[in-house]
C-alpha cells in the first residue's frame, strides 16, 4: 500500500479523537507509539541493480587486475572538500559497530602568508603489497588476495593479540574490544566482485575517490622514489598502494594538522605485565644458573640453592608464559599462535617462551632425580643452561617484536637494552631471594654466607645494572632539546608532561628498590653471622621489598614504554 | 628489489584457518534489493521510504532502510532531485543520534532542592498551564513569551504560533531562524517584495561564474558542493571569505578581504561594472527602481577606495568585476558571512543590486541566492506565525487576520494587531522585567545566543522557564523549571522547506522514547489543557494542519494550493513553491522571475543601499585581534545538541574547542602549536586549544560556533532591519594558558 493512498483527510478521521473515556495523553502516547511501515511506498522493491551504478562505473576498474596488478584506492587530493562523508558512508554501508570507523580523514596545513594552504587527506587501508598486519600476525589472520590484492583480514581467525596493529605504519587496524578482535577495511571486495564500488567510493560527492588496478613493480618503484604522500610514513616498509594525485604543487612546509599534539598511546596493561613477568622469569632463571653452577659455586651452594632455584624457576617459567595469553582478546583460540612462525615474531616469542617453560620443567625434574642421583647433575646443569638460552631467546624474540613496528622509541637497540637489563634487575634480587630461601631448610648454608660469598657481590651488580637502566632510561630527555618536533620529543614530552607522574614514581621505584635498598646490605652486618649482625630473617625482608619495589618500577617503566611511545601514522586533524 | 608476495593460504588448510565462522558472519554484505546494491545482511530491509534530512536547508532526501517497520540503516535518496544519492556524514548518521542515553523519556519538573524530576504528562501539563496563566494573570497575557526554531515541521511551527498567539494569549514569539537567515529575509522582502529565494540547485550546475560570499560551501552545505562539482562549465568560483576555507581553496580567484568590509567589496564591484558599462540597462530599466541613486552611491566606491577599506588590491577588484561581466551565466550565493552581520540586510542587497545590474537573475545558473541553514528555517519564514502571520502575511494588515481567521475558522479579534518582538527584544524584555515565562521548543539560547553570559544571568531572572527538546541536556534545558520530552526527527511526520523553496516529506520512521511525543501532540496537549483545544479542533494529524496552509497560503507569492497532499510530495521528490491550484509543472528544477516580474506593487525589484559602517568594536590597544564564528566541520551542527551523541561524528570533529590564529600572531603571542591558550573578550575568558594556521589572517582568530564556550566571547549587536546578531566580529586577546592575556 502506498503512503497515505486514501484520501489526504482520511487519517484525520480515523485517527481516534480522544475518546471520552480515556485521557488525551493516552491517546497521543499510543499514536506515538504506532508503527506506520504500510502507510510507506515500496518503490524499487524488486530492483537488484544498484540506482548509484552510473555514479560510479567510471570510477572503479572494468576488469580484474592482471599478472602482476592489483586494486588500489586513488584519491584526487583536489578533489577531496573535507565533507567525510566517505567515513560515515563506510561505517553505515559496511554494518560496522557504533565507534568503529575504517577510514579516516586528516588535514594538512602550510603555505605561507599570501598562499595560505589546506588540504584534507582521506584515508584508509593501503593494502599494501607487502602488509606489516600479515607478517605480524602470529595466527595467520591475514591475506593478501592472490587475484585483487585485497588484503582481508580473517575475523574468526583472528585471537585478538593486536600486533598488527603495532605493526601497520598507517594506523589502520583497529581493535574491537567488544568482539576481542581487530577488524579493518577490506575494499568492498564483495561489492568489487559484482561490479559495484566501494563504500567511500560511491558516498563521495564530489568523486575524490576511485578504485583503480595499479602495477606492483610500478608501486616498488614509487616506493623507491619516496612518493607516496608528504608526511605520511616513508612508503619502503610496507609498500602501499593507495594513489594520491593532485595537480597543485604542495607547499614544501606541509605539516599534518596534529603534528604538535603528543597524544599519549594506549597502555596495553597486559603487555606490560606479561613482558616484565618473562623478563623476570628469564632474568631470574639465569642469574640462579649462573649461581650454582658457575665456577664460584662451592659444594654448599649448590647443594643448598639448586632443589629451591629449580623449583622457584618452574614456577616463573609457567607464568612467563601463561602471562603471554593475557593480552589476547580471544584467548581460548590461542592455541592458533605458532601458525606465523614463518613470519610472526609474535609466534616466534610464543614458542620461545613454551621451550622456555618446558626446559624448566625438565630441569626441575632432572634436579628432583640427582637428590637421590648425583650422577644427574650435569645433565641437570646442561638442562638448566639450555633453559636459560631458551629464555634468553625469547627476551629477544621480545626485542624483535617492538623493534620491527619502527617506532623509533622501540628501536632494537632501545628495546633490547631495556628488557636485558629488567632481565638483570629483577633477576638478581629474585636469584638472592631463591638463595637465602634455600637456607631455610639447610643447615649447611647460613645466609650471611650467602651475603658474605656472593650476595653482596649481587648487590653491587644490581646497583650497577640499575643505575645504568635508569640513566639509559634518561637518554631520552635529551630530546626535549630538539629543535625538530620529532617522535621521540614528542615521546620526552609526554614523559615530561602528561605522564610526568608516572615517570616520577617511576625513578623513585628504581632508586629506592635498586640503589637504597641494596646498599643496605653491602653493611658488614649483612655477612656478620654474630648476634650483632642483621637477623636473617631481616636480610630475607629486605630483599623481597627490594624485588617488590623494583618489580613496580620496572611496570611503571613499561608502562610508559606503551604509553609515550609515538606511533607512525597518516596525517590527522587538529586536536582530536 | 623483487617482491615477495605473502605466503597465501596454500601454507595452511581450512582446518587451521578460520575463513567463516560468526564474527565474518556479522560483516557479511548481501544485495539489498530497492536499487541498494548491497547492504549488511545484518540491516537488509523489507521496506525503504524517503523523506527529508533534518539538519541543513539543503534538504536532502535520506532513504530510510525498515526492519518490520523499524528504520535500521539510511543512504541518500539517488533519484531525489536535491541530492542525488549523495549525503554528509551528518545525514549518513541522522538515526545514529535518536538513540541516546540523555533523551528525554518523561517530562521533568525542578524541584525545591533545585534538581529535575520526573512527573507525568497530567502533572507537567498542568504546571505548564498553571504558572502560565499565573504568570499572565499578575503581568499581562504578553508577559509569556516563546522562542522556537527552523528545525520543526512546518506543521509543527504553525501549531506552535497558532497556539501561542490565538490560544494562549501570546504576543511575543521568534525563533532561532532570526540567528540564521532574519537578514535574507528582510533582504529579499524589501528588493523582490517578498522573502523569495529565487534558485534552484540545479543553477550551481549551469552557471559559468559562481560567486560565494561568506559561505564554506564544502563543510556547511557539501552536497550544495557536489552540484558545484558537478558543474560541466568549468565555472569561474569567486570566494569572498577572509579565511582561506575549503571553499577558498577549491576557488579560481579567492577574494581574502578584510572582515566586515565586504558591503565595500560589493559596492566597489558595482562602481567597476557601471563605469565600465558592464551593466544589462535594458534589464534595470524594465525591472528595477532606483538604479540612478544607486550608481551615484557607489561612485564613491573607486578601486582605490575598496582597496584601502578592504586590502584587496584594485587589480583582483577589476579582474573579478570582468569576470562578473564576461560569465554569462552568474550566480551569487551567500550564507552566514553575510547574514549574521550588523550591517547583513544592505550586504545582500548589495548582492542581490549585482545580479539585478547585470541582469543575472530569472536565468538558469544565475539569481541572488541566500543558502539558508537550518532544514526548515524556509518553513519558520513562512508559517511560524512570528515575524509574519500565517503564509506570509502581515499581523498589522486587517484583511490579512480577516483571511486567516476565515482559513482557520477562529475569531478574528484572537489574532493579534501587532508584530511580534525579535528574538533579541524578548531577551531584553525578560531583563526589564516584561517577560517573565518563556517557553523554548528545539533551540538552545544558553548555547547559541550572543554574549552568553549575559544571556544565562537573563534566562535566570524568568519566573518560569519552559524547555521542550529531545535532550534534557542540552544548555538551556538543564536551566529549565518544566523540561517536555519530545521526539525527533524521524519519530514524527510533517513537512519542510529547503533553501530551494522545495516543500519534502519526513516521517516517522523509529518510535520515540520512554513518554517522550512529538512537538505536534505536545501542543495539542498544551491546547487541551490551557482550554483551547476547541480553536485546533481540525488538526489532529500534521497533515491537517498542511492543509490550512495551504489554504493560508492561496494568492500569496509562496502560494501552494496546488499541492494536494503529503503523497504528491512523497512520490514526486518535492515540490518547489509556488505551487498554486491548477499548476501541474512536473519540472524538478523551478526558479523565480523568469518574466522579471518581482512582487512588489509596480512589479520592479528595488536596488537598495547604504553607507558602511566601521566594525563597532574593533580591535584595539587591550583586544588587538578580531574575533570571527562559524561552522567548524561537516560532521557538527550547532550547538551539537544531536551531532554529539553520533560516535562516529564525534570521530570527525576535534573534540575540545580550538582557536585557529596566523604562525605571525601566535610567534608574537609566544603561543605554541597545539598549546592550550586564553582567549578573553570583554565579556569573558575561555580557554582553548591553539590551531597555528595561515588559513586566518594575521590579526584575525576564528573559533568554531559549536562549542557551548565560544559566546561567552561574542558581543550583543544587531542588524538594525533584521535585529539577526552579528557574530563574527568582536575584539579579543590571546595569551598561552597561564599568562594574563595583554593587550
Amino acid at each position: 500500500m502506498s503512503y497515505l493512498s486514501q484520501d489526504p483527510h482520511g487519517d484525520c478521521q480515523t485517527a481516534a479523537p480522544p475518546r471520552r473515556n480515556r485521557p488525551l495523553v493516552d491517546v497521543l502516547l499510543d499514536e506515538q507509539r504506532a508503527t506506520a511501515v504500510e502507510r510507506f511506498a515500496q518503490r524499487r522493491a524488486e530492483l537488484g541493480e544498484p540506482l548509484l551504478g552510473d555514479y560510479y562505473r567510471d570510477l572503479i576498474p572494468l576488469s580484474k587486475p592482471g599478472p602482476g596488478e592489483q586494486y588500489a584506492f586513488e584519491v584526487d587530493l583536489d578533489a577531496c572538500s573535507g565533507c567525510k562523508a566517505c567515513v560515515a558512508a563506510c561505517h553505515s554501508l559496511n554494518g560496522l559497530d557504533e565507534d568503529e570507523i575504517w577510514r579516516n580523514v586528516g588535514l594538512l596545513v602550510g603555505g605561507t602568508e599570501e598562499r595560505p594552504f589546506v588540504q584534507h587527506v582521506t584515508t584508509a587501508c593501503h593494502h599494501c603489497l607487502d602488509p606489516a598486519c600479515l607478517e605480524g600476525c602470529p595466527v595467520l589472520a591475514y591475506e593478501k588476495d592472490a587475484d585483487t590484492g585485497i588484503v582481508r583480514h580473517l575475523d574468526d581467525q583472528c585471537i585478538g593479540c593486536q600486533y598488527c596493529i603495532f605493526m601497520c605504519p598507517y594506523d589502520v587496524p583497529r581493535y574491537n574490544p567488544a568482539k576481542g578482535i581487530v577488524r579493518k577495511c577490506d575494499m568492498c571486495h564483495d561489492r568489487l566482485a559484482v561490479g559495484e564500488a566501494p563504500a567511500c567510493v560511491q558516498s563521495c560527492p564530489s568523486r575524490a575517490i576511485r578504485i583503480r588496478t595499479v602495477n606492483i613493480q610500478q608501486v616498488v618503484d614509487e616506493s623507491e622514489a619516496n612518493q607516496f604522500l608528504p608526511t605520511a610514513p616513508e612508503p619502503g616498509i610496507t609498500l602501499p598502494t593507495t594513489v594520491y594525485k593532485s595537480a597543485r604543487p604542495l607547499p614544501r612546509n606541509l605539516l599534518p594538522a596534529d603534528y604538535f599534539s603528543a597524544n599519549r598511546q594506549h597502555s596495553h596493561l597486559p603487555l606490560v605485565f606479561m613482558l616484565v613477568l618473562t623478563q623476570l622469569s628469564v632474568g631470574a632463571f639465569l642469574v640462579s644458573q649462573l649461581l650454582v653452577s658457575g665456577p664460584w659455586a662451592h659444594q654448599e651452594i649448590a647443594a643448598t640453592v639448586r632443589p629451591s632455584h629449580a623449583l622457584a624457576g618452574l614456577v616463573v617459567g609457567l607464568i612467563g608464559m601463561n602471562a603471554a595469553v593475557f593480552h589476547v582478546g580471544r584467548p581460548k583460540r590461542a592455541y592458533r599462535a605458532l601458525l606465523g612462525l614463518r613470519t610472526s615474531w609474535m609466534s616466534r616469542e610464543i614458542l620461545a617462551l613454551g621451550v622456555f617453560a618446558g626446559f624448566a620443567c625438565l630441569h626441575a625434574a632432572a634436579i628432583g632425580i640427582a637428590v637421590s642421583r648425583p650422577d644427574w647433575l650435569p645433565a641437570a646443569d646442561g638442562l638448566g643452561y639450555l633453559t636459560a638460552a631458551s629464555g634468553l631467546a625469547a627476551v629477544g624474540c621480545s626485542v624483535m617484536i617492538y623493534a620491527k613496528t619502527h617506532r623509533p622509541y622501540w628501536s632494537a637497540g632501545r628495546t633490547a637494552t631495556r628488557f636485558l637489563l629488567t632481565a638483570v634487575v629483577l633477576g638478581v634480587p629474585v636469584a638472592l631471594l631463591i638463595s637465602l630461601a634455600g637456607c631455610l631448610w639447610s643447615q649447611a648454608l647460613s645466609t650471611h654466607a650467602v651475603m658474605r660469598d656472593y650476595g653482596q657481590a649481587l648487590c653491587l651488580a644490581l646497583m650497577a645494572a640499575v643505575g645504568a637502566k635508569l640513566l639509559i632510561e634518561s637518554a631520552i630527555f635529551v630530546r626535549l632539546r630538539q629543535r625538530q618536533f620529532s617522535p621521540l620529543k614528542r615521546t620526552a614530552l609526554l614523559l615530561t608532561g602528561e605522564l610526568s607522574m608516572t615517570t616520577l614514581l617511576r625513578y623513585f621505584f628504581g632508586i629506592v628498590g635498586g640503589v637504597l635498598l641494596p646498599w643496605v646490605l653491602l653493611a658488614g652486618e649483612a655477612t656478620d653471622a654474630s648476634g650483632a649482625g642483621f637477623h636473617p630473617l631481616f636480610l630475607g625482608l629486605v630483599v623481597t621489598f627490594m624485588l617488590a619495589l623494583l618489580v613496580v618500577g620496572e611496570l611503571l617503566e613499561r608502562y610508559l614504554f606503551f604509553a609515550a611511545s609515538v606511533a607512525p601514522k597518516m596525517p590527522g586533524a587538529p586536536a582530536t | 628489489m623483487s617482491m615477495q608476495l605473502a605466503p597465501s593460504r596454500v601454507m595452511a588448510g581450512p582446518f587451521v584457518r578460520q575463513w567463516h565462522g560468526p564474527l565474518t558472519e556479522e560483516l557479511l554484505r548481501a544485495p539489498g534489493r530497492f536499487g541498494l546494491g548491497q547492504v549488511p545482511r545484518s540491516k537488509m530491509p523489507d521496506a525503504t521510504t524517503t523523506l527529508v534530512c533534518g539538519y541543513c536547508s539543503t534538504g536532502c532526501g535520506l532513504n530510510v532502510h525498515l526492519q518490520q517497520g523499524e528504520a535500521v540503516n539510511l543512504t541518500p535518496d539517488v533519484e531525489y532531485p536535491v541530492n542525488l544519492g549523495m549525503a554528509c556524514p551528518k545525514g549518513w548518521e541522522a538515526l545514529t543520534v535518536l538513540d541516546a542515553p540523555d533523551r528525554g523519556t518523561t517530562p521533568l519538573v525542578r524541584n525545591e532542592q533545585g534538581t529535575l524530576v520526573a512527573v507525568d504528562w497530567d502533572q507537567a501539563m498542568r504546571l505548564f498551564c498553571q504558572r502560565f496563566q499565573d504568570i499572565q494573570r499578575r503581568h499581562g497575557r504578553e508577559s509569556v513569551a516563546f522562542l522556537g526554531t527552523g528545525q520543526l515541521p512546518t506543521e509543527e511551527q504553525a501549531f506552535l504560533g497558532s497556539l501561542a498567539k490565538f490560544g494562549m494569549g501570546v504576543l511575543h514569539g521568534d525563533g532561532n531562524t532570526r540567528q540564521c537567515m532574519a537578514t535574507s529575509v528582510v533582504a529579499y522582502k524589501q528588493a523582490f517584495g517578498f522573502d523569495a529565494p529565487p534558485y534552484t540547485y540545479q543553477d550551481f550546475e549551469e552557471s559559468d561564474v559562481i560567486v560565494l560570499v561568506g559561505s564554506n560551501l564544502c563543510l556547511a552545505h557539501p552536497i550544495l558542493w557536489q552540484r558545484v562539482c558537478r558543474n560541466p562549465h568549468n565555472p569561474e568560483i569567486i570566494v569572498v571569505d577572509p579565511r582561506t576555507t575549503e571553499t577558498a581553496m577549491a576557488a579560481t580567484q579567492h577574494l581574502s578581504l578584510a572582515p566586515k568590509s565586504d558591503l565595500d567589496l560589493l559596492y566597489g564591484l558595482a562602481h567597476l561594472l557601471i563605469q565600465e558599462g558592464w551593466i544589462d540597462a535594458d534589464y534595470v530599466k524594465r525591472h528595477t527602481t532606483g538604479f540612478d541613486a544607486f550608481a551615484a552611491h557607489v561612485a564613491a566606491f573607486t578601486p582605490e577606495c575598496v582597496e584601502q577599506a578592504t586590502g584587496i588590491p584594485k587589480e583582483r577588484l577589476h579582474y573579478a568585476a570582468r569576470t562578473i561581466h564576461k560569465g554569462e551565466r552568474v550566480s551569487f550565493w551567500w550564507t552566514m558571512g553575510v547574514n549574521q552581520s550588523y550591517q547583513g540586510v544592505r550586504t545582500a542587497q548589495a548582492i542581490i543590486n549585482l545580479a539585478l545590474i547585470t541582469g543575472n537573475i530569472g536565468r538558469p545558473g544565475t539569481g541572488a541566492n541566500s543558502i539558508t541553514g537550518q532544514c526548515n528555517a524556509m518553513g519558520s519564514r513562512l508559517f511560524s506565525n512570528t515575524t509574519n502571520l500565517l503564509g506570509g502575511h502581515d499581523f498589522k494588515n486587517p484583511e490579512h487576520r480577516a483571511k486567516i481567521a476565515d482559513v482557520l475558522g477562529i475569531d478574528v479579534a484572537l489574532i493579534p494587531h501587532q508584530d511580534s518582538w525579535a528574538y533579541d527584544r524578548i531577551i531584553e524584555g525578560i531583563l526589564r522585567d516584561e517577560i517573565k515565562g518563556l517557553w523554548v521548543v528545539c533551540t538552545n539560547p544558553a548555547h547559541s545566543w550572543i554574549n552568553q553570559n549575559t544571556c544565562r544571568e537573563i534566562l535566570e531572572k524568568l519566573e518560569f522557564l519552559v524547555v521542550q527538546d529531545m535532550y534534557h541536556t542540552t544548555d538551556t534545558a538543564v536551566r529549565a523549571d518544566l523540561y517536555l520530552p519530545a521526539a525527533g526527527w524521524g519519530e514524527k511526520d510533517g513537512t519542510f522547506i529547503n533553501s530551494e523553496r522545495r516543500i519534502g516529506v519526513v516521517k516517522k520512521v523509529a518510535k520515540a522514547p520512554g513518554q517522550a511525543l512529538s512537538d505536534f501532540a505536545i501542543f495539542r496537549l498544551v491546547a487541551h489543557y490551557w482550554g483551547c483545544e476547541d480553536l485546533f479542533a481540525r488538526w489532529q494529524q500534521p497533515e491537517d494542519v498542511f492543509q490550512t496552509l495551504k489554504q493560508c497560503s492561496r494568492g500569496q507569492s509562496c502560494d501552494i494550493t496546488g499541492i494536494d497532499g503529503y503523497q504528491i510530495l512523497d512520490e514526486s521528490g518535492g515540490r518547489q513553491w509556488p505551487y498554486p491550484h491548477g499548476c501541474d509543472d512536473a519540472e524538478p528544477h523551478r526558479r523565480l522571475f523568469a518574466d522579471g516580474k518581482f512582487f512588489h506593487e509596480d512589479g520592479k525589484a528595488r536596488l537598495l543601499f547604504e553607507d558602511p559602517r566601521p566594525i563597532p568594536e574593533p580591535p584595539n590597544g587591550n583586544y588587538p585581534y578580531l574575533l570571527l564564528t562559524g561552522r567548524g566541520s561537516a560532521s557538527q551542527w550547532h550547538t551539537q545538541t544531536r551531532t554529539s551523541k553520533s560516535a562516529v561524528l564525534r570521530k570527525l570533529y576535534p573534540s575540545v574547542v580550538y582557536v585557529e590564529i596566523n604562525p605571525s600572531d601566535a610567534r608574537r603571542e609566544g603561543i605554541q602549536p597545539n598549546s592550550r591558550v586564553i582567549v578573553q573578550s570583554q565579556r569573558g575568558r575561555i580557554t582553548a586549544k591553539a590551531f597555528v594556521t595561515h588559513s586566518v589572517r594575521p590579526g584575525q582568530v576564528f573559533v568554531p560556533m559549536h562549542y557551548d564556550c565560544v559566546n561567552q566571547l561574542t558581543q550583543a549587536h544587531f542588524d538594525p532591519y533584521s535585529r539577526q546578531p552579528s557574530y563574527k566580529d568582536c575584539a579579543v586577546r590571546i595569551a598561552p594558558l597561564g599568562q594574563t592575556p595583554q593587550g
